[in-house]
């Protein structure tokens, strides 16, 4: 199911976009994460929260971008610029600032899951194996019949951010690497486990991991998402030691950015984000400023961070999730 | 039946209103202490429409938030009031109008059973081209929908050993020797409970699981699966073995254990659609869920099982909608966030376990009484359902109002002298009133199902005769404009043979039993029994016992509505528990157009 989740935290409607004012920051921030437009909402910016695709949507097109600047992944704001580019529309302007911060793209598996993918699985935890099995029946992969099919799950690759990145991950790995083009999409190796993956797996809307952690291994069994969704819930659920969380190889990273969408606006948005924003990323499970771990406790199995994303480009990932929207 | 009839299905019933707060502006109780939770004082007040199964926990909640200092907004002090709106007929009345004056108030958050019913709810706005109302919902607690079954019926079919699900239903039920087949034809043919979709979610959910069965899918439900030749005989099989529908799961769960504790609960039905917290409660010996005061929990003798369906399941999730509506201002928009807030506390997830939920902050252990002593597992289920996209829904609904067992019903007038009494403070008489509702409610059956009526007083006709049948029983498609012509001409005239009619309308339906249907009699009543030659009321529950108990029984259900405040209710109760029905309090006579709607939701 498709999610669409919009929430404005202080005036103002999203299809216009905000109005524009001398004083106040407008800032747009993608769900995952919304504890950034939380913090700036305090300090007086105009705030709205919703899911990546949404922003993009509406960013690639004629009409004012309605904000002063976008707190998105790297990726999303570098698609949109393509958009714009493609769409032969004024691009957006330059700026911003470097990676606010970092976190790894991790799979979230449940113990007693992770002990029978081990051996269905002999290369490791890897997405183009967990894909290449997604809707098969444990008993196909040595569990037991009750838990009936094995469902992988991410949230909706064309909607959110997250998402987009761990269908990114999960790519590079079909294919060995993340310099692979879109006309290589077109293998019917890559099609067939792309569409075993889509259809077999489940896209997930809202907090998927608080549902699984409520409701048990029937939302899915393995999760793909960031270790700063991940881990924080984790230590506080009631159950958290049941689930386990496995850096997948090639290790990936998502980076916050801070994206300036007006001329005008922008500097003093971005300015509130990195002073405001920053401090709201590294309470939320973030990794930031160089810091390994989420507030030291991180996962012990955590590894170094590459010092690039190791993600295909914006433009495959774009391509990526067309392929997704033509499979349903 | 279709979508747009849900805005008269709404059932009042009366929220128990009490708070506990200390020095607030509002009315304290002076022997208790308790706050009035209908008495605000100058707080912001936030109303809340609840699914009825969780009024009492919202209630307790309620009042310790409003009790606290710190529910504030900008200074001003709060007021969290619940009232209970079954998640049907309280997603009808956010699309069609809620009328404050008949409803109560307006909700600020809106908590049905589950989030499906606020994608129905978006649908139906933007079908008609207006915003959406219910936002992303914060999920409250969470209990997966499972077929609860007496445990030696679970066991006969291999529990806990073999996965059951809806397959192995449809197969029960087309099997001819029912549970012979496995070696207990004492129990008679498989029956099957399942609640009107279009009022309860335990139906909705028991409806979407049985449509994914039927495609072996576990997502991605379409309307083409729907239209398919294959889905829709699963859909008629499985609908097939349904002793009756209705609004909601307690009438099954009262039934079964009044059953129980006379030792034929196994011959009432063999299973039912609901969800998990239903069936602890049955299992602590509290089967509608509310203890009355003096009230002890008695446990059943034959426990329920909880069959968590091997196709897949459901979960209800509670969801808070805080809506977007243009009655809810920016400060109740915030207080209701406070509310969401608070109830997401973990000492207040504590309370949702004690209620048999499972919680919805994952910070909270599941534990006790999720738990084997109680019949269910807290390991299950292990394969989720996806809740289908709502034009989905829909069509599962509209296909249902075709699928759903058809009905061969008596409508049982009483057209007694003090039906002309006025119903109000209006010109109208009780009668005319239940003219109108009758009329209404003959829309609700569906073409197929066969309708006749049959009025009742003392001295009818030439031969003085206690009842006379106006139509004779036969499908309502062909006669509608008949019995509502009929209806509409009736007259108030003398007493109210009610024994007599009740016996000889059951007698005469049990004659001529068709299995293929729901048998019933509906039978609406203002007085008590006025009839000096028939005063046999134990003649008459024993005669009614006898022949509805047993595996070889012609079950024909005596659905009877007390109507105004002079009905018989209590007598009118035991005559429906004879037939292992329900009687419906219309004792308001101007409730009785959506006491008609609730009655016919069992066809």
């Amino acid at each position: 199911m498709v999610a669409a989740a919009v929430a404005i935290r202080s005036g103002g409607a999203v299809g216009e976009g905000l109005r524009s004012s001398d004083e106040t920051a407008r800032v747009v921030c993608v769900t995952e994460l919304a504890a950034v437009c939380d913090a700036l909402a305090e300090r007086g910016a105009q705030v709205t929260v919703e899911d990546a695709g949404v922003t993009a949507g509406r960013l690639a097109g004629p009409d004012d971008p309605g904000h002063d600047a976008w707190v998105t992944f790297g990726p999303w704001r570098d698609i949109v610029f393509d958009a714009r580019r493609r769409a032969t529309l004024p691009p957006l302007p330059d700026g911003g600032g470097g990676v606010l911060a970092r976190s790894p793209l991790v799979m979230v598996v449940w113990e007693d899951r992770a002990t029978v993918l081990e051996q269905a699985c002999p290369r490791g935890l890897r997405w183009r194996c967990i894909g290449g099995r997604a809707g098969a029946a444990w008993t196909d992969l040595g569990g037991p019949a009750a838990w009936g099919p094995f469902k992988p799950a991410a949230v909706d690759p064309t909607t959110s951010a997250t998402g987009l990145l761990v269908l990114g991950q999960a790519a590079g790995d079909f294919f060995g690497t993340t310099d692979f083009s879109s006309r290589d999409m077109d293998d019917d190796r890559f099609l067939g486990w792309l569409t075993a993956l889509e259809r077999g797996g489940v896209a997930l809307a809202g907090s998927p991991l608080q549902r699984m952690l409520t409701q048990g291994p029937a939302v899915a069994d393995v999760y793909g998402t960031t270790e700063a969704e991940a881990l924080p819930l984790l230590q506080r659920a009631a159950r958290g030691d049941q689930l386990r969380v496995v850096y997948p190889e090639p290790v990936a990273v998502a980076e916050v950015v801070a994206a300036p969408l007006t001329a005008d606006g922008a500097g003093r948005a971005i300015s509130i984000i990195e002073d405001t924003g920053v401090t709201a990323l590294g309470q939320s499970g973030w990794r930031v400023d160089g810091q390994g771990t989420v507030d030291g406790q991180g996962s012990a199995d955590a590894p170094d961070l590459p010092a690039e994303p190791n993600l295909p480009s914006a433009g495959v990932l774009d391509a990526l999730r067309l392929r997704v929207e033509e499979i349903r | 039946m279709s979508i747009s009839m849900w805005r008269t299905g709404a059932l009042l019933v009366a929220a128990a209103l009490v708070a506990t707060a200390c020095s607030l502006p509002f009315a304290v109780d002076q022997d208790s202490g308790e706050v009035a939770l209908d008495d605000p004082g100058d707080c912001i007040v936030v109303d809340m429409a609840v699914s009825p199964e969780k009024i009492d926990l919202l209630q307790d909640l309620a009042r310790t938030f409003n009790s606290q200092d710190s529910s504030q907004v900008d200074g001003e002090c709060i007021f969290v009031r619940p009232q209970r709106k079954s998640s049907g007929a309280a997603m009808s009345l956010l699309a069609e109008g809620w009328d404050e004056a008949v409803e109560g108030p307006r909700p600020v958050i809106w908590s049905p059973a589950s989030s499906a019913w606020g994608a129905i709810l978006n649908q139906q706005l933007a079908d008609r081209g207006e915003p959406e109302m219910a936002p992303p919902g914060t999920p409250f607690m969470v209990t997966p929908l499972v077929i609860a079954m007496p445990q030696p019926m679970a066991e006969a079919l291999g529990y806990p050993d073999e996965p059951i699900g809806f397959a192995d239903i449809l197969q029960l039920s087309r099997n001819r020797e029912g549970w012979g087949a496995f070696g207990h034809p004492e129990w008679g043919q498989f029956r099957l409970g399942k609640t009107n979709p279009n009022f309860s979610t335990s139906g909705l959910s028991a409806l979407i699981a049985q449509y994914y069965a039927a495609t072996g899918k576990v997502r991605g439900l379409t309307v083409e699966d729907l239209r398919s030749d294959e889905v829709d005989r699963f859909a008629r099989g499985v609908e097939s073995a349904v002793v009756h529908y209705g609004d909601t799961t307690l009438s099954f769960l009262n039934n079964w254990y009044r059953t129980d504790a006379r030792g034929t609960s196994l011959t009432y039905v063999s299973a039912v659609a609901v969800e998990e917290k239903s069936l602890i409660d049955y299992n602590r010996g509290n089967p509608d869920g509310v203890l009355d005061p003096g009230e002890e929990p008695l446990e059943p003798k034959i426990p329920l099982v909880a069959v968590y369906p091997e196709e897949g399941t459901l979960f209800s999730d509670n969801p808070f909608f805080v809506l977007n509506a243009d009655w809810v201002d920016e400060r109740e928009a915030q207080a209701a966030q406070l509310f969401t807030e608070f109830v997401q506390q973990p000492e207040n997830q504590q309370r949702v376990l004690e209620f048999g939920f499972r919680p919805g902050n994952p910070e909270v252990a599941v534990g006790a009484p999720i738990s084997a002593e109680y019949g269910v597992d807290p390991s299950q289920p292990q394969t989720l359902l996806e809740v289908p996209q709502p034009p989905v829904m829909v069509e599962a609904l509209n296909r249902w109002g075709q699928q759903r067992k058809a009905a061969r019903v008596l409508l049982v007038m009483d057209v007694s002298g003090s039906m002309g009494d006025p119903a109000g403070q209006g010109r109208e008489t009780k009668l005319d009133l239940a003219k109108q509702a009758a009329i209404e409610a003959l829309e609700q059956f569906k073409a197929e199902d066969e309708v006749g009526l049959r009025i009742f007083t003392t001295d009818l006709g030439d031969n003085r005769e206690d009842y006379l049948d106006l139509v004779e029983i036969g499908e309502i498609g062909q006669q509608r404009e008949r019995i509502a012509a009929s209806i509409r001409s009736l007259t108030p005239i003398a007493g109210t043979p009610l024994y007599t009619v009740a016996k000889d309308s059951y007698d005469d339906l049990q004659e001529q039993f068709d299995s293929e249907r729901i048998n019933a009699v509906v039978l609406l009543t203002d007085g008590r029994n006025e009839d000096p030659r028939n005063q046999d009321l134990d003649g008459l529950l024993n005669h009614l016992r006898s022949t509805n108990e047993g595996q070889a029984t012609r079950p024909v259900r005596i659905f009877p509505i007390a109507y105004g405040a002079d009905a018989d209710l209590a007598v009118l109760r035991r005559i429906a528990e004879a037939t292992n029905a329900t009687a419906y309090d219309a004792s308001d006579p101007t409730t009785i157009s959506k006491v008609f709607t609730a009655v016919i939701s069992n066809f």
